[in-house]
């Protein structure tokens, strides 16, 4: 309980979900999980350009150093095989320890730049690594200019009232 | 709404979980429905060594070396071991798009391709473009409503789309991926080598007894506590069974290292992806045999993202039960479909205070945690991504 959580408390009282942008994934370096840095249109008004790209970078940066392939992740393959994998019962992997690293990068991220500006970085391991997903809200008392190009079921979907109690 | 306290059962994700699958101890393990074929697999292991153990290993280890019989045993364990992680781990199941990211997606497809009119069959496949050095085309799977990764396939009969599909392999029970593919590899490894290795003494055992005692009493004699059936009879059956088994698994140990060594899939080889003329050559592979042996077997190991032992939110309110189509009892529709982390959690109201972390430790959250409140439940941060 800190005074983050008020401040998101608030937003979700004073605001609804408006919209949600997903950031796709980038296959142009094969398959490794790279999120793509295009800014979506959706956000214009609402963030700096390069605090976004920023941010995705070095989501990215992290997420190539869990797949690096080297000499520690060899030993760790090789070892955890000569133990049948029975190690893996009590030891995380590095994978994991990035994981985690990520998701406070993503719980600060959001405290400190998105939550402020009425954003959301869900992260992406919630979302089958598949996307960023990115949720938009609008200050109930602002009126109008909600993404009204989306249709109506992203926000249907996306859950409507954010007061729901 | 105030706190309430519900004692109902804990409802984890796994129960939820769209596709084929069949989940046991509490969804730790994962398999396929159609589990027949393993137990077969099981019993002829199980069977063949036991008999091994029992009888010609008696005798060798004292006749011969005491080694035979602990070597045997080491080989029997690994090879039950990567069975068993083979069969109930996530082959790498990439989870189905929430509706949300589903209608994101078909918008943007429609706006590349254009609404199709009324009446009108909609483009088979829906592909995109992604330029590697070559052209990588994504397919967009209908059932999951995602674009595939390359290297990602739908299996039929999971109903799974699993990253770098291998093949569905029922001996094993479970489809072969991404993240099981080496516990795959070195199963059927330490089988062939299980394998040759009791052939072989099996052999041994019936030669030395020959020399011994003589090829025909070897033949008629019995065993103490069986008095019925011939000791023969138990080694002939088990050379039988290794003679079968080593034509097929040391046949497929020879065609996986091809694979392992060239970075390639069982799909893509037998699709033929990367070979012919026209086709563009295999853009995963290093080059070099070793290095693609070293990142296929050694490389790093990514978590399931299915989180199958997430608590669901359980809400009393039947209102919102009736709004999800898919029957679940989350608060809000889209989060149940999407099994990950705190899926539930994606709609306004659950990102209460911090976003929760997701945490992937090994240990278990406990199940009293499961408070549901008209507030917002906490969510235990129970990914249990244990490695199974």
């Amino acid at each position: 309980a800190t005074p983050q959580v008020h401040s998101l408390q608030e937003l979700r009282r004073s605001a609804s979900l408006a919209t949600k942008v997903f950031v796709q994934r980038d296959y142009s370096d094969g398959t490794t999980c790279q999120f793509q840095t295009k800014f979506p249109p959706e956000l214009e008004s609402r963030i700096e350009r390069q605090l976004f790209e920023e941010t995705v970078k070095t989501l990215n940066g992290f997420y190539a150093e869990a797949e690096k392939i080297g000499g520690s992740s060899y030993l760790e393959g090789c070892l955890a095989c000569a133990t049948a994998y029975f190690i893996f019962l009590c030891m995380e992997t590095h994978y994991e320890k990035v994981l985690k690293k990520i998701s406070k990068y993503i719980q600060e991220q959001n405290e400190k730049i998105y939550a402020p500006r009425g954003l959301l970085l869900t992260d992406p391991l919630e979302r089958g690594m598949r996307v960023i997903e990115i949720s938009i809200y609008e200050d109930r008392c602002s009126s109008g200019s909600s993404s009204s190009g989306s249709s109506s079921s992203s926000s249907g979907g996306g859950g409507g009232g954010a007061g729901g109690r | 709404m105030s706190v309430m306290v519900a004692r109902k059962k804990v409802v984890r994700k796994w129960e939820k979980l769209p596709g084929r699958n069949t989940f046991c101890c509490d969804g730790r393990i994962m398999m396929a429905r159609q589990k027949g074929i393993f137990y077969l697999t099981l019993f002829l292991i199980l069977g063949t060594c036991a008999l091994f153990f029992a009888f010609e290993c008696r005798y060798l280890a004292v006749q011969l070396s005491p080694a035979i019989p602990v070597f045997a045993a080491v080989l029997f364990l690994f090879a039950m071991a990567t069975l068993l992680r083979t069969s109930f781990s996530d082959p790498g199941v990439i989870p189905r798009a929430l509706p949300d990211e589903a209608a994101f997606i078909e918008m943007e497809i429609e706006a590349t391709n254009g609404t199709v009119p009324q009446g009108q069959r909609p483009p088979p496949r829906i592909k995109n473009f992604q330029i590697n050095n070559q052209i990588v085309k994504l397919k967009y799977c209908y059932t999951c409503k995602i674009f595939r990764p390359p290297r990602a396939s739908h299996c039929s009969i999971c109903d799974n789309c699993v990253e770098r599909f291998d093949h569905h392999c029922p001996w094993v029970g479970n489809c072969v991926g991404k993240r099981n593919y080496r516990y795959f590899y070195l199963f059927i490894l330490s089988l062939s080598l299980l394998t040759i290795y009791i052939f072989t003494f099996n052999i041994v055992y019936v030669a030395l007894k020959s020399l011994k005692i003589g090829f025909l009493n070897t033949l008629k004699e019995t065993p103490g506590t069986y008095p019925s059936t011939s000791l023969t009879v138990l080694t002939v059956l088990e050379v039988l069974i290794c003679f079968f088994t080593l034509w097929s698994v040391v046949g497929l140990t020879g065609f996986h290292t091809f694979l392992v060594a060239l970075n390639q899939t069982t799909n893509e080889d037998i699709k033929g992806s990367w070979t012919g003329k026209n086709r563009v050559q295999n853009p995963y592979s290093h080059g070099n045999i070793v290095k693609n042996c070293c990142e296929v077997l050694c490389g790093p190991l990514p978590p399931s993202v299915l989180d199958r032992r997430g608590i669901l939110q359980q809400e009393e309110s039947t209102a919102q039960e009736e709004s999800c189509p898919r029957g679940c009892s989350t608060q809000e529709p889209p989060a149940a479909q999407g099994p990950g982390g705190q899926a539930e959690e994606s709609s306004a109201q659950q990102k209460d205070g911090s976003v929760p972390a997701p945490s992937l430790s090994n240990a278990e959250m406990p199940e009293e945690k499961q408070l549901t409140s008209g507030e917002l439940p906490v969510p235990p941060q129970d990914t249990g991504q244990a490695e199974h």
